[in-house]
């Protein structure tokens, strides 16, 4: 039987979101100065009317304060999450539609989504030429859902309190004893991140592109905030490609491979401990070089590189990009697209495999990878081993696990359920008449927040792949469980008793 | 004071970690890269 939600239920979901849009009014002032700035006064009108609303809604919401002493349980994170994920982005839209540089509305409500799942895709229209407040925003998005999604990561995902399917995640402790610690400990890594990564990128921006100090300083951080959230947006259309330069795309790759990290992984590192032996840390490092190993046959057999500089500098690049699901790209969507074989099977692998688990890469998540391919691998031994005999079914992460039945279930759902997400964008493109393989290539960069293109993705694409794109993004983001809590939440709230 | 500035120090290690990461990686590509074309 379903328990109908009590109106404190409601009230206090409401109150959590109301707090979240209160941080995107804040947010907004840093477009909204820069903006002042440099004189885009029509950009600040709009960021001013953002503020204006996200604040109202904020202090409306901040009225529906439930009643003291109620404990949050994980379920209703859950619903917040999910809500936040789908509700956010249509507040963060207005400055983008009122730009000018989208078609239609639902344009900008995907800029925006992708933005806010770090995915990088986009259907903006002149973007050499949109307001730099504006093209901040779009950064300042990636920014906010990257630390929001591993803020959740670590508060819900990890958490031991319910036997559910988020034990996929493989922890069985909280690192953190609260929500306070977990987010102090994301914001300093991600400030150190910021000021090392910042620094340099200005540096090389004057000192390398030879471009001004406020210039060097606007393409620094946007490229900061899109590359360590994995995001994918850049603030010229032609993406990493615009640099030109192998010192930028390195520089880039580091904020990448930073940004894919677990923040577990981070803060082993931080603490001295040994990582080795850690599952994520070996599948990644495997399913790397695999998918490495592919593309750059791929590209050899295609005759797009002759010799090993441009295979290492074009290879490694993409490869790091699709695997860490930033979708920063060196080459041109049309070149992308002429990737056939195996070049467009690594690099479609490497998407759909993804980075590490509390991160903000998506994908299936080398977590699951690994113990999946550990479950396989015990299966056999058992099967093979004489009867009696005892397999050991452990793995590292932060200290040895036990890779219970349940924890197999949950990693195997989780990452059909993947599967069944990257088919069905590809079904409905299918639908439209695109081919297979760029089909499939889009439909996994939406779903596993990557963003790389073969130009499926634009201003003139059908409305109804747009909008299953949108859901891709939401539901890939969030991991699936967090969709399943908001539609449980929904239909106890109708059918409970 | 003293905490901030340690965990500045790990973070800085941390950093250093990932640049150290890249060239690895940078090496090892460099070797496949010289292997395929060698092959192909």
């Amino acid at each position: 039987m379903l328990l109908r939600p009590s109106l404190d239920d409601h009230r206090s979901i409401a109150h959590d979101l109301g707090r979240i849009i209160g941080v995107v009014a804040l947010a907004a002032v840093v477009p909204l100065v820069w903006a002042i700035a440099k004189g885009e006064w029509r950009s600040a009108s709009h960021f001013v009317l953002l503020i204006g609303i996200s604040t109202a809604v904020a202090a409306g919401a901040d009225r529906l304060r439930p009643h003291p002493g109620r404990a949050v349980d994980w379920s209703h994170g859950m619903v917040v999450a999910a809500l936040t994920w789908l509700v956010v982005p249509a507040f963060a839209t207005i400055p983008l539609w009122a730009s000018g540089h989208y078609g239609r509305w639902i344009d900008s409500y995907f800029d925006a989504m992708s933005g806010l799942t770090t995915t990088g895709l986009s259907v903006i229209q002149d973007l050499d030429h949109l307001a730099e407040s504006v093209n901040l925003w779009r950064h300042i998005l990636q920014f906010l859902g990257g630390q929001g999604i591993v803020l959740a990561a670590l508060m819900f995902l990890a958490g031991s309190g319910a036997l559910s399917l988020f034990e996929g995640e493989g922890r069985e402790h909280r690192m953190f004893p609260n929500v306070k610690s977990t987010a102090r400990f994301i914001w300093l890594v991600s400030a150190a991140h910021a000021l090392i990564g910042i620094s340099v990128l200005t540096l090389d921006g004057i000192y390398v592109q030879g471009f001004g100090t406020g210039r060097a300083l606007f393409h620094a951080s946007t490229i900061f905030m899109a590359a360590f959230d994995t995001g994918g947006f850049t603030p010229m259309s032609t993406s990493i490609a615009y640099y030109n330069s192998p010192i930028f795309e390195g520089l880039v790759a580091v904020l990448m491979i930073a940004g894919a990290m677990s923040f577990g992984l981070h803060h082993a590192i931080w603490h001295r401990r040994r990582i080795g032996k850690n599952i994520e840390v070996r599948t990644i490092a495997f399913t790397f070089s695999v998918t490495l190993v592919v593309t750059m046959l791929g590209l050899a057999i295609l005759g797009v590189v002759d010799s090993v500089y441009p295979m290492v500098r074009i290879g490694l690049f993409q490869v790091l990009s699709a695997h860490t699901g930033t979708g920063f790209t060196t080459v041109s969507t049309p070149e992308l697209a002429s990737w056939s074989g195996l070049a467009f099977a690594g690099i479609a692998i490497a998407m759909a495999l993804g980075g590490m688990s509390s991160s903000t890469a998506g994908g299936v998540k080398s977590l699951r990878i690994g113990l999946a391919l550990r479950a396989m691998r015990d299966t056999v031994r058992e099967a093979l081993l004489p009867d009696g005999a005892v397999v050991a079914n452990t793995f590292d992460q932060y200290g040895t696990q036990r890779i219970s039945p349940t924890l197999i279930r949950s990693v195997f759902t989780i990452s059909l359920l993947y599967v069944g997400l990257y088919l069905l964008g590809a079904a409905v493109a299918l639908g439209y008449g695109y081919e297979l393989g760029p089909a499939l290539f889009e439909s996994i960069s939406a779903s596993a927040a990557v963003g790389l293109s073969v130009g499926i993705v634009s201003p003139e694409m059908p409305l109804l792949l747009q909008v299953v794109y949108i859901l891709q993004m939401w539901v890939g983001r969030l991991e699936f469980i967090a969709i399943a809590a908001l539609f449980g939440f929904a239909a106890s709230t109708v059918f409970g008793k | 004071m003293r905490t901030h500035l340690r965990e500045i120090r790990q973070g800085l290690r941390g950093v250093g970690l990932e640049v150290l990461a890249l060239a690895g990686l940078a090496l090892v590509a460099t070797l496949v890269a010289w292997l395929v074309l060698a092959a192909v």
